[in-house]
C-alpha cells in the first residue's frame, strides 16, 4: 500500500511545475490583454500628460517594446528569483510592499479558520449523532444563514452591535487581541457554515451504511464506531474543502480588510486594481494561486492517506 | 447431549407505529444444535435478527414479550452482545469499513474483548484465519475489504464470529449474496466447525437447500408469525401447516 | 411546505422587480438635500438617506440590478460552459487535450481571484463584474457538464440509441439533453445566491457598479459612514441582500434533495 501512495505522491509533484507554469502564464498574459498601456497609467499616475512619444519611450525603457515571450521570460526569471517588480504606484518593489501586508491578512485568515474548524465540528458532529433533536435543526438553520449572509454587511452588523451599542470591541483597526476578534468572527461564520452543513451530511449519511451496524454487534462501543470510524470517513469530503476554504478566505478577508479598516494585503490589492498597479495585481494572484495549488496537493495526499479507494483517475 | 436452552424467545411483538411486524414469536434455541429459520422475504426474519441484537430502527417498537439468553433478558447494553453472541451477515462486501485493513477489524474485535499485544493479536486471528480455511493469512490481513471477494470477505466474517468463543452465532442469510460454489462452501464450513466448536446457531434464510444441509430444528415464519416448529425431519417429511407445505413444493 | 413558500415569495419578488420602475414611491436617484435622513413615514417606506433619496424605491430598483444581473450571469455562463461542454466531449483529438489541461490549470486558481484579476484587467464597473463572473463561473460549469456528459454517455441507453443509428444533434436533443437538465437547474439555482452576494460584494469594495446605481452592496459601501447615527442606511439593503439568498438556498437546496 505505501509504494502506490509514494506512487501517487511523486505523480502529483511532478505535475506542480507544469501547473505553476501554467498559472504563470495565465497570470502575464491576462495583465497583457488590459485596454490601458501600462506606460500611459504609470505616466497618468506620476501626473504626467502622456504623449505619443513619452509612451514610446517609457516602454522602451520598461522593456514593453519587446517580443511578448521574451517579456515573459524575463519576468518568469524576476519572479523564480523572487523579485516581482515595481509597484507604478509607489514605485517601490512589490515584493517587499506584499511581504509586508501578508501576515496581517494571513493571521486573520489562519484563525478565521481555526475558529471555523473549533466551532463547526463539534456542531456538525452532534447534530448528525442526535438527528430528530432540536439542536439538529437548530444547528441546520444556522447553517443555511451564515451561507446567506452577505459578509460585510454581517461585519457592520457585528460593528454596530458589539462595538457601538455594546462598547466591547474596538471598530477598527489592529493592535490588540480585541481587535481580532470581530474581523475573525466576520470571516469565519460563513465557513462555520458550510463545514458543520458538509460534516453533518457526510455523518448522516456514514451512520445508515450497513458497516456501523455489524460494528455494534461485533461488540465495538459507540464512542470507537464514531471516533475511529465514521470520523475518518467525514474527514475526506471535508478535506477536499479546504482548498476552496482558502480562496474563499483569501476572497472573504479582501471584503473585511476593508470593513475594519484591517491592513493587509487585501485593501491594497482594491487600492492597486483601482490604480492599475498591474505589478501588483499580478504578484498577488500568482502568490495565491502558487499556495492554492499547494494546499489543494497537500489535501489531496491527505485524502489519500486517509480512503486507500481514491484513484488519481483525474490526473492522467 | 444436553439441550439446554440457550436462547429464548417468548411472546415477541415488535409494531412500526400501528402495523405488526412481528406477532408472537415464540423460539427457542437449543444448545449444540441449528435452529434454522425460513422464509419468504417480507416475513419478518430480518427483523427477528435485529431484534435479537439489539439493533432495532428507532421506528421499530418492542411491544410485548422477552428474549431471554441464558435465562437473562438482552438489552442494548448487554455485554453479551459480540462476544457470547456474534454475527455473521448478509452481505459481506457492505458489512466491513472499507478504509480499514482486515487486521484492523480483527484487532478491533479483539480489543473489544481481550487484552493483548499486537503480536498475540496478530497470531489469533492467522489461527482463525486458518480455521476458515484462508491460508494465505498474511497478504489478507494487509488487505483493504475492498480488494478481497464475497466469499473470502464471508468466511472472515465467520472468523471474526469465532474470535471470542461465542455460546451463540447468528447467521442472517450467510449465502444469498454468494454464488453457488462459495453457498456450497460456505455451507461445508459452517457443518464443520459447527461439530468441531460444537457452536449453537441461529440460521436465517430463504434457502431450504440451506436449511437442509445444515439445519437441526426448523422454524417457519410467515407474514411475521411462526406457523410451524420442529426438528429439520418432521419439518420435510410430515409438514403440517399449509405454507410450509407451498413452500416444500415451491422447491422444484 | 417551506419549499412552496419561498417559490412563491421568490416569484413575488421576481414580478415586483420587473414592474419595479413603474411601483417606485419616489424618483430613486433625485437629490434632495434637505430631506435628508428621514425617518420612516408614508411617503418614504423606509426613510431617506444621506442625500435624501428614498430607500425603499432605491432598494427595489436594485433588486433588479443584484437580481437581474446575477441571472443574466447565470444564463450566459449555462449557455456557454453547455456548448464547451458539448464540444470537448464530442471532438477527439487536439482540442479535447487543451481544455481538459486548461481547465486544470484554471481551476487551480481560487476562481474568484481570477475574477478580481479579470475586473482589473477591464476597470471597475457593472460590465466587468458581469464578465468576469461570467468567465468563472464558466470554467466551472463547463467541466462539471463535460464529466456529467461523459459519464452519460457510458450509460446503457445512450449506447443503445447509437447502435439502433442515433447520431449527432438528435442523440443530443433527445437524450443527453434531457438528463443533463436536472444537473444544470440545481447548479444554475444553487448559484444563484452566491452569484449576488459576490456581486453585492464587488460594488461593495468598489470595483462593481458605481453611483449613482442603487445596487444594495453599494448602497451599503455609501452608507457605512453614517453607520453611527443612521445604521438605517446599511440595515435594509443588507436584510434585502440577506433575504433574497437565503430564499434562493431554500429553493436550491430542497429541490436538489429531490
Amino acid at each position: 500500500m505505501k509504494k502506490t501512495l509514494w506512487l501517487f505522491c511523486l505523480k502529483r509533484l511532478a505535475s506542480l511545475p507544469i501547473i505553476l507554469l501554467g498559472v504563470s502564464l495565465l497570470t502575464f498574459f491576462l495583465m497583457r490583454i488590459v485596454p490601458i498601456e501600462p506606460a500611459e497609467v504609470i505616466l497618468r499616475l506620476s501626473g504626467v500628460t502622456p504623449t505619443t512619444e513619452s509612451i514610446r519611450s517609457l516602454e522602451k525603457e520598461m522593456g514593453l517594446n519587446l517580443p511578448l515571450f521574451e517579456q515573459y521570460w524575463l519576468w518568469l526569471k524576476d519572479v523564480l528569483s523572487l523579485q516581482f517588480g515595481t509597484s507604478f504606484v509607489s514605485k517601490l518593489p512589490v515584493a517587499e510592499e506584499l511581504l509586508s501586508k501578508f501576515p496581517a491578512t494571513v493571521l486573520l485568515a489562519i484563525n478565521s479558520f481555526v475558529l471555523a474548524l473549533t466551532i463547526s465540528v463539534p456542531s456538525g458532529i452532534i447534530s448528525a449523532l442526535y438527528p430528530y433533536s432540536l439542536i439538529n435543526k437548530f444547528v441546520r438553520m444556522l447553517s443555511i444563514i451564515s451561507v446567506s449572509l452577505p459578509t460585510f454587511w454581517l461585519g457592520f452588523m457585528l460593528i454596530y452591535i458589539f462595538s457601538i451599542q455594546l462598547n466591547l470591541f474596538p471598530t477598527n483597526g489592529t493592535g490588540s487581541l480585541a481587535h481580532l476578534i470581530l474581523p475573525t468572527c466576520t470571516l469565519a461564520i460563513p465557513i462555520i457554515g458550510l463545514f458543520t452543513q458538509t460534516i453533518q451530511t457526510a455523518m448522516t449519511q456514514e451512520l445508515t451504511k450497513p458497516y456501523i451496524d455489524y460494528a455494534y454487534q461485533r461488540g465495538l462501543s459507540k464512542k470507537t464506531i464514531i471516533m475511529k470510524h465514521v470520523l475518518k470517513h467525514t474527514l475526506t469530503p471535508l478535506l477536499s474543502l479546504f482548498g476552496l476554504t482558502l480562496g474563499n478566505l483569501m476572497a472573504g478577508a479582501i471584503v473585511v480588510e476593508q470593513v475594519f479598516s484591517w491592513p493587509g494585503v487585501g485593501r491594497y490589492l482594491i487600492e492597486s486594481i483601482i490604480n492599475r498597479d498591474y505589478p501588483v495585481i499580478q504578484s498577488y494572484v500568482l502568490i495565491v494561486a502558487t499556495l492554492y495549488v499547494c494546499i489543494n496537493l497537500c489535501t489531496d495526499i491527505l485524502q489519500r492517506i486517509f480512503d486507500p479507494r481514491i484513484k488519481e483517475s483525474t490526473y492522467d | 447431549m444436553q439441550t439446554d436452552i440457550l436462547l429464548n424467545i417468548e411472546n415477541l411483538c415488535i409494531n412500526i407505529g400501528q402495523e405488526k411486524v412481528l406477532k408472537n414469536i415464540c423460539l427457542q434455541a437449543k444448545r449444540g444444535r441449528i435452529l434454522g429459520i425460513i422464509g419468504e422475504s417480507g416475513s419478518g426474519k430480518s427483523t427477528l435478527c435485529r431484534a435479537i441484537m439489539q439493533q432495532l430502527p428507532p421506528s421499530f417498537q418492542q411491544t410485548d414479550g422477552d428474549i431471554l439468553f441464558n435465562e437473562y433478558p438482552l438489552t442494548k447494553e448487554s455485554t453479551d452482545i459480540g462476544t457470547a453472541i456474534t454475527s455473521i451477515l448478509q452481505n459481506p462486501m457492505m458489512a466491513f469499513d472499507t478504509i480499514q485493513t482486515i487486521e484492523g477489524h480483527f484487532f478491533e474485535t479483539i480489543k473489544a474483548k481481550y487484552k493483548m499485544k499486537p503480536i498475540q493479536m496478530r497470531q489469533l486471528a492467522e489461527r482463525y484465519l486458518e480455521k476458515v480455511q484462508l491460508y494465505d493469512t498474511h497478504r489478507i490481513l494487509k488487505s483493504y475489504p475492498f480488494e478481497l471477494s464475497g466469499g473470502m470477505l464471508q468466511r472472515i466474517m465467520i472468523a471474526l464470529a469465532l474470535i471470542s468463543k461465542p455460546q451463540l452465532i447468528i447467521a442472517d442469510e450467510p449465502t444469498t449474496a454468494l454464488d453457488m460454489i462459495n453457498q456450497h462452501n460456505i455451507v461445508t464450513l459452517l457443518k464443520t466447525l459447527q461439530s468441531q466448536e460444537q457452536l449453537t446457531i441461529l440460521l436465517i434464510t430463504h434457502d431450504l437447500g440451506v436449511i437442509a444441509a445444515l439445519a437441526d430444528d426448523v422454524a417457519v415464519i410467515h407474514n411475521g408469525e411462526i406457523v410451524e416448529c420442529a426438528d429439520v425431519y418432521t419439518c420435510f417429511d410430515s409438514p403440517k401447516h399449509a405454507y410450509t407445505k407451498q413452500l416444500l413444493e415451491a422447491r422444484l | 411546505m417551506i419549499k412552496k413558500i419561498c417559490l412563491l415569495l421568490l416569484s413575488l419578488i421576481g414580478i415586483i422587480s420587473l414592474f419595479a420602475p413603474w411601483i417606485v414611491p419616489n424618483d430613486p436617484y433625485l437629490i434632495d438635500t434637505t430631506k435628508r435622513f428621514f425617518n420612516p413615514s408614508w411617503q418614504y417606506p423606509l426613510g431617506t438617506d444621506h442625500l435624501g433619496r428614498c430607500i425603499f424605491s432605491r432598494i427595489l430598483i436594485g433588486m433588479r440590478y443584484s437580481v437581474g444581473s446575477a441571472l443574466i450571469i447565470q444564463l450566459i455562463s449555462s449557455g456557454f460552459s453547455l456548448a464547451i461542454a458539448t464540444i470537448v466531449t464530442f471532438r477527439q483529438g487536439i482540442t479535447k487535450k487543451i481544455f481538459i489541461r486548461l481547465w486544470d490549470i484554471l481551476l487551480s486558481f481560487p476562481i474568484i481571484i481570477l475574477a478580481f484579476a479579470l475586473i482589473s484587467v477591464f476597470g471597475p464597473g457593472l460590465r466587468s463584474v458581469i464578465i468576469a463572473l461570467v468567465f468563472a463561473q464558466t470554467i466551472y460549469y463547463s467541466r462539471i457538464f463535460h464529466n456529467a456528459m461523459i459519464s452519460l454517455s457510458e450509460m446503457n441507453y445512450i449506447k443503445a440509441a447509437r447502435v439502433s443509428g442515433t447520431t449527432g444533434i438528435k442523440l443530443l436533443k433527445t437524450h443527453f439533453i434531457p438528463h443533463i437538465l436536472p444537473t444544470l437547474y440545481t447548479l444554475l439555482s444553487l448559484d444563484l445566491g452566491k452569484v449576488i452576494l459576490e456581486i453585492a460584494g464587488f460594488s461593495f469594495i468598489g470595483l462593481g457598479v458605481q453611483a449613482p446605481i442603487p445596487e444594495w452592496g453599494m448602497m451599503i459601501d455609501e452608507g457605512k459612514q453614517y453607520m453611527r447615527q443612521y445604521p438605517a442606511l446599511i440595515i435594509y439593503p443588507g436584510i434585502s441582500i440577506f433575504m433574497i439568498v437565503l430564499l434562493l438556498h431554500q429553493v436550491g437546496v430542497k429541490k436538489h434533495a429531490n
